[in-house]
């Protein structure tokens, strides 16, 4: 028993060894800095956008509720959310999977003693660090947004109010909306870690994406209800969204969560039986 | 399935194809022993690449049969490897990154102490280049650190893939002295392919020769120079070569060209032995040229007459 126990914390011990590894492989890479450039361009493009129409906007988002966070959120969610959050999504996994591709080093870390099972989830754990990192900074520019408008213009009313969407607080609807957002892009991350360690160019992965997104738009557009099955439409669902006050998931992040089990079973099996780099 | 020898590598009728049809590696039965510099030579595509990425499990070998330190490598993968350094093609190197961090992933990989990185560095003499990014390295550098990634975990075995291709001539002797060094400091088993013997037949102990897949020799560097001995011949111009035959024929191969008497001879010590029994009968010799074959020019003929084969 006390053997089986070692045994998995040093499994344990060597998977961490691997995810710590994939982070230092990230420093100065593109991938990197694509997470902090892509989190920070939604909220300063609607923040300047905002600024340059200010009085406008000192209306408009004060229009039915005086606490301006509830419209500045729901825009600015539906922006990140519309085309901007996939693509930044299969940008990201694209470019964390070319810096083994660019430099040649499959070779290298798979004639290291390290089983094939570490590697692909000390690879996943990493990807999912960064777009939870994503996530992080894009709420911390989000609220950052905000409050600097409400330093600039205090007519705006920022500074007054809790930061709110759809009439609720971080705790009761900001957190899940983020929370429910994330379970929805975890389809669209299977899908391109799959075709990103297949496949060596980034372009014919960016373009699979883009076609994808593309298509989706269309469908939301044309109100296709067969969108809640299509995994890259599943963010742009997120646009309007108002989370429940059950915080259940709804059909399509349950569909998100049933693609992306199912894909990461068959990247696994792919990966360990003929992924040789 | 445990073997018990002296052989750090060794396969057993190594075979590999791309598909059924195209077969890459024929019966390579590969047999390098504990503490030896092996060199794998070959021409480019003669199934070199192929057969290192075999044995470190790299391509998919159906038949189970390459064995690391007596273990069958599929079986006790991690185990095999865990006692091996590599270097493959060209270093396999994160050149956004530092020489330090390319070091120190694969340190916390192999779950090495961290004054190991100093050490290696120091060996491969990149200590004061270690902060800088590797896109920064020139060729030579970069070999050196993809040297010095295969030696962090103090390798039994050094499996290097053309670890001299690219290098200036000063860069090839600093390779040389660097591996003998490992070699005798730590009894460091190294096996490097190459496609220029001239490149390494200073340092091996031990030699295999392949071509379009096949294992054409192997054996100790000293059986290959004594394929080399049968293959030197003597140029004679005399003014009578009737007489020189009749003289000379009981004793060695001689073949009357018109222009001039060729004789195979074993060693050079024969010349003279030659040209002293053609003035002791009174024959005039108004030329001598010994042709002798390099390891070079033997390496070409064996592999050039199997390519024609």
């Amino acid at each position: 028993m006390i053997h089986y126990q070692v045994k998995n914390i040093y499994k344990m011990k060597e998977l961490l060894a691997v995810y710590r590894t994939e982070l230092i492989k990230t420093k100065n890479s593109f991938a990197f800095w694509l997470v902090i450039l892509g989190a920070l361009f939604i909220p300063a493009f609607f923040v300047s956008t905002i600024a340059w129409h200010w009085e406008d906007y000192v209306h408009y988002l004060v229009i039915d509720n005086p606490n301006p966070w509830n419209e500045y959120s729901r825009k600015l969610f539906n922006g990140v959310h519309f085309t901007f959050l996939p693509l930044l999504i299969i940008l990201i996994v694209a470019l964390v999977f070319n810096i083994e591709h660019k430099s040649n080093t499959w070779k290298h870390v798979f004639a290291m003693p390290i089983a094939k099972t570490k590697i692909f989830f000390g690879k996943y754990l990493s990807l999912v660090t960064l777009v939870f990192l994503l996530y992080c900074l894009m709420f911390i520019f989000y609220l950052l947004g905000g409050y600097l408008l409400g330093i600039w213009k205090p007519q705006f009313g920022f500074l007054n109010y809790s930061p709110s969407y759809m009439y609720g607080t971080i705790h009761t609807n900001i957190v899940a909306y983020i929370s429910k957002s994330f379970i929805t892009v975890l389809a669209i991350l299977g899908i391109h870690f799959w075709l990103s360690f297949r496949i060596k160019n980034l372009f014919p992965t960016i373009g699979i994406g883009l076609g994808g997104v593309v298509l989706a738009i269309g469908m939301y557009i044309s109100h296709w209800h067969s969108l809640i099955f299509f995994p890259y439409g599943l963010p742009v669902l997120m646009c309007n969204y108002a989370p429940g006050i059950d915080h259940f998931l709804t059909t399509f992040q349950q569909n998100s969560l049933i693609y992306f089990s199912v894909i990461l079973m068959a990247s696994y099996f792919d990966f360990i039986k003929f992924f040789r780099g | 399935m445990q073997h018990k020898n002296q052989f750090v590598i060794e396969t057993h009728n190594l075979e590999f194809g791309f598909g059924r049809k195209t077969s890459i590696l024929k019966n390579i039965n590969l047999k390098v022993e504990r503490g030896a510099i092996y060199g794998f030579l070959g021409p480019n595509g003669a199934g070199k690449t192929t057969t290192i990425r075999l044995l470190l499990g790299l391509l998919k070998d159906p038949y189970h049969s390459v064995f690391l330190f007596g273990k069958n490598l599929l079986q006790k993968r991690i185990e095999c490897l865990s006692k091996t350094g590599a270097l493959i093609e060209q270093p396999s190197l994160y050149e956004h990154l530092t020489g330090f961090d390319n070091l120190e992933i694969t340190r916390q990989l192999r779950r090495i102490p961290k004054e190991r990185i100093e050490e290696v560095l120091e060996t491969v003499r990149l200590s004061e280049a270690a902060g800088k990014k590797v896109k920064a390295y020139s060729l030579g550098m970069k070999q050196r650190l993809g040297i010095a990634l295969a030696l962090l975990s103090k390798p039994e075995l050094l499996i290097l893939d053309e670890p001299v291709n690219g290098l200036d001539p000063m860069g090839i002797m600093e390779m040389r002295e660097l591996l003998q060094t490992i070699n005798k400091r730590h009894n460091t088993t190294i096996f490097l392919s190459s496609h220029l013997i001239s490149e390494v037949e200073k340092i091996v102990t031990h030699v295999g020769v392949i071509s379009m897949g096949n294992i054409l020799f192997q054996g100790t560097i000293s059986d290959l120079y004594n394929l080399q001995k049968n293959e030197l011949k003597i140029h004679i111009k005399v003014d009578n070569p009737a007489s020189a035959v009749n003289l000379l024929k009981s004793s060695y191969s001689v073949v009357d060209n018109e222009a001039s008497l060729s004789i195979t001879i074993e060693s050079k010590e024969e010349v003279n032995e030659i040209i002293r029994l053609l003035i002791n009968s009174n024959l005039k010799i108004y030329e001598a040229v010994i042709e002798s074959k390099d390891l070079e020019q033997l390496f070409l003929k064996m592999t050039n007459n199997y390519t024609v084969c």
